[in-house]
């Protein structure tokens, strides 16, 4: 050897087992690529804020299909006849009719109950129209039969029409079977809607995620250099970039389940304050399962969104350089 | 494009050799070594490295190829906000080395350059010479089969250069080929090791200008 040194081996192993004890206590294993607390927190805001949206979108879906479910399962298992007084017709009281009817009904295989809705019932429903008095006494009111069937052995509906037509021929039977695709046509639009809320949240995120990461990549161009010039694989260094979005996303999801969790126990609140006939048909705002199980789905989801972007816009990147 | 900086280039380095690459400022010292660690890519000519071709080679070979070469910036290019023992664990880390495999190899490494008490230092805190032991401990630390050092000793007093020029000679007996691009003719005189000089644009082999080794 050329150079000569002079080594103190005591002097060595001072030094050494000093060291060992200074690193034990000290050595934390810093991120190599450290996250960028300026732009990170905005970031955080904006994904929340997202995902609350998502949030929002998607129990909203998923309260339209128990509002779609409990409405036609309620209508299917009801038919409404309806007995419109006819001027002139002086033959047999309006009362006799819905007696006759009632017989014929009630006689039926499958039907299960048959009643006049009361003069009261029939008011109520038309209060909001028409509001309180004494009018339905001047008015030329029809009569309702509200009839449950056994949705199991439903009975034969063009029959039952038929010999009702018989007897009084300004009868209705209702099955509300139009009813009921109609309000399939309004639901399906609003889970459209809802539907495409969800995708444009999910792609607003990505493409705020991208901008961010590409920002990222140009502050700390020089580590990614370095990284590189000493053999790092793309997706390592793709890998130090996406660390930061895993708990970034995270976070964000759980502040906007919190969010929705306060928004629906308001609304539910407000429902359980004002319920009554005005608003019966809206749907019941409560958290079942399927709920909280969708809502635990978002931070998921935001944290992979986020991640496999960066993974994406990282190898993206990096891939064009030596 | 600019000027060529690098005309007349042809050299072949024997594994287990030790080369200085001399030549004055501006001379194409370092855009030399940067092709040959692959941070640039030639405009024309070729080179080879361990067998592969590096013109050609696709990008994704290009990591498993770096793993072999050590090599001492002559800008450090060390990472600010970690501390000296992860910067020169960075090599074993990216490697996917785990931290109770490589921490005594990079303490001791560390306290041979003479930083054994700085483990927990910055860089910016380290003065230039200090940052300059850091980078060279990098560099050493996987036992590259080829290291490359861009005036390694340009900020560190003589007798601190002479312990580092040590540490490259222990690797070079290990069998790594090692090349030390300097200006310093003192260096080059005191050791007895062929030198490959840089003039206009071409390279020129000279004979050891010391006797020993
Ligand atoms: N990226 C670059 N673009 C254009 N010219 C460069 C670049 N890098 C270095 N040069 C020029 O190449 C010449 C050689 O530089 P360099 O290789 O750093 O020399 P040395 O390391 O021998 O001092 C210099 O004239 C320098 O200005
Ligand atoms: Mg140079």
């Amino acid at each position: 050897m050329l150079m000569s040194t002079s080594e103190d081996p005591a002097l060595m192993t001072r030094l050494k087992n000093g060291l060992r004890r200074q690193i034990g206590a000290n050595f934390k294993g810093a991120r190599i690529v450290p996250a960028n607390d300026t732009t990170n927190r905005p970031l955080l805001g904006v994904i929340a804020i997202m995902c609350f949206f998502a949030a929002l979108a998607g129990e909203s879906v998923l309260m339209i299909n128990r509002a779609v479910d409990e409405w036609t399962q309620g209508l299917s298992s009801a038919l409404t006849i309806q007995l419109r007084p006819v001027a002139g017709d002086t033959t047999v009281s309006l009362d006799a009719r819905v007696e006759q009817i009632l017989k014929i009904v009630r006689a039926t295989p499958g039907v299960t109950l048959a009643q006049e809705l009361s003069r009261r019932d029939t008011e109520k429903l038309l209060e909001p129209w028409l509001g309180a008095g004494n009018i339905l006494e001047e008015l030329p009111i029809p009569r309702l039969v509200d009839v449950q069937i056994d949705r199991s052995q439903p009975p034969e509906l063009e029959a039952l029409s038929l010999s009702l037509a018989q007897i009084a021929p300004s009868a209705k039977l209702n099955d509300h079977a139009q009813w009921n695709s109609r309000i399939l046509i309004f639901a399906n639009f609003l889970r459209g809607l809802a539907l495409s809320i969800l995708i444009l949240t999910i792609a607003t995120t990505m493409t705020i995620v991208v901008f961010a990461t590409r920002a990222g990549l140009t502050a700390k161009h020089d580590i990614v250099e370095v990284l590189h010039l000493i053999g790092a694989h793309d997706s390592f260094i793709a890998r130090e970039f996406e660390i930061q979005f895993v708990s970034l996303g995270l976070r964000a999801g759980f502040l906007a389940i919190a969010g929705a969790m306060l928004t629906f126990l308001l609304l539910g609140g407000l429902v359980s304050r004002y319920a009554n006939a005005d608003v019966y048909f809206l749907p019941t705002p409560d958290l079942y399962l399927s709920d909280l199980l969708f809502l635990l789905l978002i931070p998921l989801g935001a944290a992979l969104v986020a991640t496999l972007t960066t993974r994406f816009t990282v190898l993206r990147v990096i891939g064009r350089t030596l | 494009m600019g000027a060529e900086i690098l005309r007349d280039v042809s050299f072949h380095l024997e594994p287990g050799s030790f080369h200085f690459l001399t030549g004055a400022s501006g001379a194409g010292k370092t855009s030399l070594l940067k092709l040959m660690y692959m941070a640039r890519r030639p405009s024309r000519g070729w080179i080879t490295m361990f067998g592969q071709d590096l013109v050609h080679l696709p990008r994704s070979s290009l990591p498993e190829i770096r793993r072999r070469v050590g090599v001492v910036f002559q800008d450090f290019r060390l990472i600010n906000h970690l501390s000296t023992f992860d910067n020169v664990a960075l090599p074993l880390v990216i490697a996917g080395a785990h931290p109770n495999d490589y921490r005594e190899d990079v303490e001791e490494l560390l306290t041979w350059v003479g930083l054994g008490e700085r483990l927990d230092a910055k860089p910016p805190t380290l003065s230039g010479g200090e940052q300059q032991r850091v980078a060279i401990a990098r560099a050493v630390v996987a036992k590259p089969d080829l290291l490359l050092a861009d005036e390694p000793t340009g900020n560190v007093d003589p007798k601190i250069g002479q312990r580092l020029m040590r540490l490259f000679f222990e690797l070079n007996k290990l069998g790594a080929s090692v090349v030390i691009a300097t200006h310093d003719e003192h260096l080059v005189q005191k050791i007895a090791a062929p030198v490959l000089s840089l003039e206009n644009g071409t390279l020129v082999k000279r004979p050891p200008a010391a006797k020993g080794a």
